[in-house]
């Protein structure tokens, strides 16, 4: 049975699209059939990290939404990213659902809206149509109606944060509209973290805090930074030290979903 | 409850913001029951009667009454399908934001030059 994993923060430059897209692609280096949808309708931006530009990008999931084509057609094959993580097991499968970057489209979604009912749809379409195990939800940051549908309709919601105050605050909120919408499992990573800091003492604070497990600390990363968007950090470095928290991240949500 | 032109004014705001269909706000505020079957409906999106019973643990008349208050707020949809009756959730469509069309107009505008 699949499993829809939604990755969310309360706050912006959490670093979401690039957790989304490494797990991904680990999620699939592993096996595994693995889609990606892009609902950051408003900003989208993990196209970027699969080389994904405007010029090949006939169609996006506003296509989708305006009715235009069925949701499969919107996905790209992005399985050749996976190359350089040398052998891949034949079921492997990685397909993005990205959201349109035309200026038009992203001032038709938020001068019309759409129909939220369709995405609800949708999400379940391409999991049968492209038989996958996995469906990965990047979402738009905060609490908007497509947000809220994603954690709702979540087997598992990962939760990024930074050490900040205001990430706190945010995480606590999403934390208890979670709970709400009764998602079945619930998880928190700690990104951007000073390599400085205690990680196992970052772990058990915010673990208290929230009464959420912490499934990973990431730490601020020069080298995640300098790659600026540009490929999927985990498949350009797979000896980094980064690399293996996010294979352990990945590793928790598949122990989760299998 | 507020009267007069403020009152309409109001009135009128809170009806043009509202679109029909249960949007997951309205989740949010629904008392606890209705919330749980609620939030199932949005994941199985159509179910039958006997599988709003199972869920529920009750019996089906009583599933029929607790799905009725759904369906008067016309969050769920009854559907006749192939002789059985069907409960499909009817989600809000997503309203735009209101602004002058120009604004949007001039925005694609500048941005594609």
């Amino acid at each position: 049975m699949a499993k829809i994993v939604s990755i969310h923060s309360f706050r912006g430059g959490t670093g979401k699209s690039n957790l989304t897209a490494n797990l991904s692609a680990t999620m699939a280096v592993a096996g595994n059939r693995v889609g990606i949808v892009d609902t950051d309708i408003q900003s989208p931006g993990i196209h970027v990290i699969f080389g994904l530009d405007e010029e090949h990008m006939n169609r996006a999931l506003n296509d989708y939404l305006w009715g235009r084509c069925a949701i499969e057609e919107t996905a790209y094959d992005v399985r050749s990213v996976l190359q350089t993580a040398g052998e891949v097991p034949p079921n492997a499968g990685l397909y993005l659902i990205p959201s349109s970057i035309k200026p038009g489209e992203i001032a038709r979604v938020l001068r019309e809206g759409y129909d939220v009912g369709r995405l609800n749809d949708g999400f379940r379409e391409l999991i049968e149509r492209l038989r996958l195990d996995y469906l990965l939800i990047d979402t738009h940051p905060g609490l908007n109606e497509e947000t809220l549908l994603s954690i709702a309709i979540s087997d598992i919601l990962v939760l990024l944060m930074r050490p900040d105050q205001q990430d706190y605050q945010g995480t606590a909120v999403t934390v208890d509209v979670a709970r709400r919408l009764e998602v079945p499992r619930m998880m928190l990573v700690v990104n951007k973290v000073l390599p400085s800091l205690d990680p196992e003492s970052i772990r058990q604070e915010v673990s208290l805090a929230y009464g959420v497990p912490v499934i990973g600390i990431l730490p601020l990363s020069e080298d995640m930074v300098r790659l600026g968007s540009q490929d999927v950090f985990c498949l350009r470095f797979p000896d980094h030290p980064l690399t293996q928290r996010i294979r352990a991240i990945a590793a928790q949500v598949m122990a989760e979903g299998g | 409850m507020v009267k007069g032109l403020f009152g309409r004014v109001q009135q009128e705001l809170e009806a043009r913001e509202k679109c029909p269909g249960l949007s997951m706000a309205d989740i949010l505020l629904l008392p606890d029951p209705l919330r749980r079957l609620a939030n199932w409906l949005v994941r199985e999106r159509e179910v039958g009667l006997s599988e709003v019973a199972t869920f529920l643990e009750q019996d089906e008349a009583a599933a029929r009454a607790t799905l009725a208050t759904l369906v008067e707020k016309g969050f769920v949809n009854e559907l006749e399908i192939r002789g059985e009756t069907r409960y499909r959730v009817r989600l809000a469509v997503k309203r735009g934001r209101e602004v002058p069309l120009d604004i949007w107009q001039c925005l694609g505008e500048k941005v594609e030059e």
